[in-house]
């Protein structure tokens, strides 16, 4: 088996609500004093609730991610699912090391390059050209790099024509074709990416997800990948992890971690949640399960599969 | 597994050490910094007729108010100096350490976009801006060096001396302290922005308490319970070492030269650590 190149160890991060002034220089004040002269923990560490969304309640301070452990291989790649809120971003974040973790520890072995917008930097007054050699050595890459690619890059973004041209008159596709086209030529052993594919037409976008394949196949590099689109998830991953509220709420092939998200998705694990009534008779619900419990996904090889309908008159 | 301790070369951790100052890992990087200087360079006059030009016509203009309001109106003196290369010298050496100071003084706050997006050391930005502003001194500096050809020709007299040569000196801790003092308060204003507010009035401040417009020996005769505040300040003798040296009139001292080295370079490592610390966890409260 390939060695582990990066090692998430027992990672939390902390964020505090509402808006930074009002109270914020005190809780600062308590936390120093705490800390530097009591020489004690800091008191906030202690509270904290799970980030859940759409509940309000009075803690101040919410745990975005929450004790998170996870071991990368070399050459995998590894989709992170999860629904808004639960702590997809922020792990990326940190890996990227765009914000530090508030416990805990990442080790990683290799060059990491993180994408998690595309054109970080392009500045509006400079041609095309002076922006692809911004953006990659933003990106971490050398001027010799970029100079070698430099004609693979505009061929990919598709745009010839107006690399002598300021990106101000560029139309948004163009701009995104070539910021795409820029973080698609980096090469980094282990390359972090949040949802970028999703920029430029149908058929760039075909264009694009082709690209990532072959970066992660043929080149056999480590990717860490956030997306919504169940889709590229599938075509793209080997394996899967699913935040919930800041935790992992599981881990395993891609497949199995899609079909646990999806079925997750809903409140209950049910199949039909809406019906058309047009006739008496129809089915509510239909439920998969074992012998101990209904409503699950996930079995094992050799136990029994109970299918469960609710029909309703 | 049997692992060397130095197989992983990325530790990411919730504090990072206590006094690192990264310099390494800027020089990995310094292809981004020619680039971030290339940019402020290129992108100061895009879409202008005159382009480059402009860095000349603005310490030109700036002296030419000087010599009417300061000279003519207020009629502060000037030590026996022609006012053209009096004022000149002040303007280009004050601005660009006000320029440096004033720009990286909202690094983290101009900067969030890119640097909420992706990792590279933050101080490649500040340290761009300050040699971008040392390159535009470096042009300025052409235009007092053909005032002074000029007045020499027509036979003013003005006697320069070895100690004009002490100026790379002068620049380095001038380049210091703006770079230190910008970091140190753009690292600073990134929970509690009060300091913004009070930057561009103090940098104001602190060009008065500087002699930039007035020659120190005036100050020594006339307003004698202030020179405290003028000997504290670690840009008096750079101001008046190079007049010394160049114009051959003003006070030039080693200890306080060497008193505004020291305190260039200490302000450099406070802010730089500093910078450093804040950098890593600055997104979450900018």
């Amino acid at each position: 088996m390939s060695e582990v190149v990066i090692k998430v160890e027992n990672i939390s991060k902390q964020y505090h609500l509402g808006s930074i002034g009002t109270g914020t220089l005190s809780h600062d004040l308590k936390r120093w004093w705490t800390v530097n002269v009591l020489r004690k923990e800091d008191p906030y560490l202690q509270v904290g609730a799970t980030n859940n969304l759409s509940k309000k309640d009075d803690e101040n301070y919410i745990w975005a991610l929450r004790d998170i452990d996870l071991e990368v291989k070399q050459g995998e790649v590894l989709g992170i699912i999860g629904r808004n809120g639960a702590g997809k971003s922020t792990l990326l974040k940190i890996l990227s090391r765009v914000t530090a973790p508030t416990t805990g520890r990442i080790l990683a072995h290799g060059r990491v390059a993180s994408l998690l917008e595309v054109g970080t930097g392009f500045h509006p007054e400079m041609t095309g050209r002076e922006n692809v050699y911004m953006n990659g050595s933003i990106m971490g890459m050398t001027k010799s790099e970029i100079t070698r690619k430099f004609a693979e890059i505009v061929d990919f973004a598709g745009i010839e024509k107006y690399i002598d041209t300021p990106v101000k008159r560029y139309s948004s596709g163009m701009t995104v074709r070539l910021g795409f086209a820029i973080a698609a030529h980096l090469e980094p052993e282990i390359l972090v990416v949040d949802e970028v594919l999703a920029v430029g037409d149908a058929d760039f976008q075909r264009k694009a997800i082709g690209k990532m394949q072959s970066v992660t196949k043929e080149e056999g590099r480590t990717v860490l990948f956030v997306s919504h689109n169940m889709g590229s998830l599938q075509r793209l991953c080997h394996n899967g992890v699913l935040l919930e509220l800041g935790k992992i709420k599981f881990k395993g092939n891609i497949d199995s971690t899609i079909d646990f998200y999806l079925s997750k998705a809903g409140n209950e694990n049910d199949f039909i949640r809406t019906a058309i009534i047009n006739s008496p008779y129809f089915v509510q619900k239909i439920q998969l399960g074992n012998i101990k419990e209904n409503g699950i996904s996930n079995f094992r090889h050799d136990e029994p599969i109970f299918i469960n309908t609710k029909v309703v008159n | 597994m049997s692992k060397k301790s130095n197989y992983w070369n990325l530790i990411i951790e919730p504090h990072g050490g206590p006094f690192n100052l990264k310099l390494g890992e800027v020089w990995q990087y310094r292809d981004l910094l020619e680039m971030y200087i290339k940019r402020d360079i290129v992108t100061f006059y895009k879409q202008t007729i005159l382009g480059p030009v402009w860095f000349l016509i603005q310490p030109v203009f700036t002296t030419i108010i000087y010599i009417f309001v300061f000279g003519g109106l207020a009629g502060i003196p000037t030590d026996g100096i022609p006012m053209a290369l009096f004022y000149l010298s002040g303007i280009t050496l004050w601005n660009y350490f006000s320029e440096s100071l004033t720009r990286t003084s909202d690094t983290f706050l101009t900067n969030q976009n890119v640097f909420g997006k992706v990792y590279f050391p933050r101080l490649v930005v500040p340290l761009s801006i300050t040699i971008t502003g040392l390159l535009k001194m470096l042009i300025q500096f052409s235009v007092f060096i053909i005032v002074y050809v000029y007045y020499v020709y027509k036979g003013t007299h003005i006697v320069p001396n070895l100690y004009a040569l002490l100026l790379p000196l002068l620049i380095f801790i001038l380049a210091g302290l703006s770079l230190g003092f910008g970091i140190l308060i753009s690292s600073l204003t990134t929970k509690y922005r009060d300091l913004k507010f009070l930057i561009t009035f103090a940098v104001q401040l602190w060009m008065y308490a500087t002699p930039v417009i007035y020659p120190l020996s005036v100050m020594h005769g006339k307003h004698e319970k202030y020179m405290w505040i003028i000997q504290a300040n670690p840009l008096t003798s750079v101001m008046e070492t190079f007049k010394y040296g160049f114009l051959g009139q003003g006070t030039f001292s080693w200890i306080s030269l060497f008193y505004s080295l020291i305190f260039s370079i200490v302000i450099l490592l406070i802010g730089a650590s500093v910078f450093n610390k804040v950098e890593r966890s600055f997104m979450d409260v900018i």
